[in-house]
């Protein structure tokens, strides 16, 4: 059972990561072609980071804009002007800048599916296999079956996160040929009034940046395993408990929209999953909202979630 | 002096403020066996879900040789073994992967107590199958293997004849006999097959809407003093019961009908011949507890 669903999540990660390594393949190249008929000169980096700082700025006119996209906007030129004048690429892509990505685009949506894939019917599939008699019959404390459950959650937590890595990395070394895990690397923004403040910034190297990113990967698995293995809890239905934990993953995208609008709708934990974009500055700028915020955020979900869950589970009538 | 196993006593559970179970009491001790019965909906299970933890008691006490099982849970579920409501095990593993994972979560079960538990129920030649392949009968096999396991020194089977055939229902019965009396264990067994009950236990408990309408040994339940004959003249043998011996007598069926004590039949069956009665057939009057249970039940 266990392993047919690591066999099913390898297989899902492996068609998504070939998917996005063959497209990011192509928009790759067709930029390239595209610069080179056009500017009939070979491709230098150099020149197009310039040109779409210009785009970047000609956008920044647009009067439709909203506050919070022009800061993003603002913040992305400001990068590629630091990427400029410290000579690191931007837009080159190697095995490590796709694998770094991989994670930057999954943490809201596929890496969180692929965990409750695994949290959301811990409790509820003994419910409804009716084996949590057996279990809850033996001479162990309720709440001892419970972590021991939760624990193998986070270590199947570790195991998806850690093979997002190792596919993404082979899947585009192949694609990709360089590793560039030794590049270097611009991080430590901070947004200070609306502005970007490079005066904290630190040079790393991509490895280094790989296992951030990866880190923040399986912090934001662990909180989204808490909230959905409580959920599976309280509903006792496999279904049901994945329904609810999908509903609200795509509920947090929607509320995005309306994040300047409605102050309250950054405390809900799914608005707050993409962490690694703070680690890059490219994310949208909302006031109040940044890394320490965000992760605090998620941890007291995650925090209030365990209690509910442990709490419930040592009070309930087990009554199937 | 036999040690008192399992101990229920005043126990209430409301759910949703609704009174299910009303103040229950009974009591098993070593090596008997207490027949639980009652109708569907009767609180039967609650009651055995209480007992092993699965739920808790608004009101009372239960106590596993000496152990409570809400203020020590774990001392206490250390001396039992269970089958609640069928045995759900895990399908996708091997009869003996559920074993040994089960076995692996209680202290001192080594592999050889999972050898022999499953010898005992007969299940060591199929537990490298997997438990979705297994019958009804099997799984109940292997669900009774898992709670003897742990040596328990109480025993509490719901409906633990389920599914198995004629054969495996005499297996089972021959099975608990042999556990209570060679093994010493105390063993509740709920059901709703009379018969079963009647060969099985020493004791029974019936229950109904959640109290208890009798606490009884079925020998002495069963034995009663119901006596009847068949007469050539029942009327008159009525009058010589009632003139001889003041007994009150009816007649019911053709048969004259009365409860006396056993030593007086002979007696009576001289003076009814010396009456010039003609005695064509006398007999306890046979009660199953089936017959009781119902006439119990539906008072």
């Amino acid at each position: 059972m266990f392993k047919k669903k690591l066999l099913l999540v390898l297989a899902i990660l492996l068609v998504e990561i070939i998917a996005f390594a063959y497209g990011e393949n192509n928009t790759y190249k067709k930029t390239i072609e595209n610069y080179t008929k056009s500017q009939s000169t070979n491709y230098n980096w150099n020149p197009f980071i310039s040109q779409e700082i210009q785009n970047l700025r000609n956008r920044l006119n647009y009067s439709s804009l909203k506050a919070s996209d022009k800061k993003s906007i603002q913040i992305q030129i400001d990068q590629y002007n630091y990427d400029l004048q410290n000579n690191i690429s931007p837009l080159g892509t190697t095995a490590a800048k796709f694998t770094g990505t991989i994670m930057e685009q999954s943490v809201i949506m596929l890496l969180p599916l692929l965990i409750i894939i695994f949290a959301g019917d811990s409790v509820s599939g003994e419910f409804s296999a009716r084996t949590i008699k057996v279990l809850l019959t033996r001479a162990v404390p309720r709440w001892k079956i419970l972590l021991s459950k939760f624990i193998a959650i986070i270590i199947t937590s570790a195991i998806v996160v850690i093979e997002t890595a190792f596919i993404s990395l082979i899947v585009s070394k192949i694609t990709f040929r360089s590793w560039g895990l030794m590049e270097p690397l611009a991080t430590g923004f901070k947004v200070v009034g609306g502005k970007i403040d490079a005066s904290n910034i630190i040079e790393i190297y991509q490895w280094q940046y790989l296992l951030l990113v990866y880190s923040l990967g399986f912090f934001i698995a662990i909180v989204i395993a808490s909230i959905s293995f409580t959920i599976s809890i309280l509903v006792k239905n496999t279904a049901a408990s994945i329904s609810i934990m999908m509903a609200a993953l795509i509920g947090g995208s929607i509320l995005q929209a309306f994040i300047d609008d409605w102050p309250f709708a950054k405390y809900f934990f799914s608005v707050n999953l993409r962490l690694p974009q703070y680690l890059t500055g490219s994310f949208k700028a909302v006031d109040g909202m940044n890394l320490t915020f965000s992760m605090t955020v998620l941890l007291v979900w995650a925090i209030v979630a365990l209690i509910v869950g442990f709490y419930t589970f040592y009070k309930q009538d087990v009554l199937v | 002096m036999k040690k008192e196993v399992l101990l229920v006593d005043n126990v209430h559970k409301k759910i949703k403020n609704r009174e299910i179970i009303k103040g229950i009491s009974f009591s098993i001790k070593e090596g008997d066996v207490l027949g639980f019965l009652g109708p569907n909906g009767s609180g039967k299970s609650t009651t055995l879900r209480m007992i092993v933890g699965l739920s808790k008691p608004t009101e009372g006490e239960i106590k596993i040789c000496g152990h409570s099982i809400v203020k020590d849970y774990v001392k206490a579920m250390e001396n039992v073994g269970c089958i609640i409501e069928g045995p759900d095990l895990y399908n996708y593993m091997t009869g003996w992967d559920n074993l040994e994972m089960l076995a692996a979560m209680n202290k001192n079960i080594t592999k050889d107590d999972i050898m022999k538990a499953a010898e005992i129920v007969g299940m060591e030649k199929h537990l490298k199958e997997k438990v979705g392949t297994y019958s009804l009968g099997m799984k109940q096999r292997l669900g009774l293997a898992q709670a003897l396991m742990n040596k328990p020194k109480l025993l509490i089977l719901d409906e633990p004849t389920n599914g198995l055939d004629p054969s495996g229902i005499n297996e089972f019965r021959n099975l608990i006999k042999k556990l209570a009396k060679e093994e010493n264990i105390a063993i509740l067994i709920s059901s709703h097959l009379m018969s079963e009950i009647e060969l099985i236990c020493d004791n029974v408990s019936i229950i109904k809407n959640g109290t208890i309408l009798k606490n009884a040994v079925v020998e002495e339940l069963l034995n009663t003093q119901e006596i009847f004959w068949i007469l050539d003249d029942n009327k008159k043998g009525q009058e010589i019961l009632k003139d001889t011996y003041g007994i009150n007598s009816k007649i019911n069926d053709g048969k004259l009908e009365t409860a006396i004590d056993k030593s007086k039949i002979s007696d009576i069956n001289t003076s009814f011949i010396r009456e010039g009665l003609k005695l064509e057939f006398v007999d306890n009057k046979h009660k199953t507890l089936e017959d009781l249970f119902l006439d119990i039940t539906e008072e």
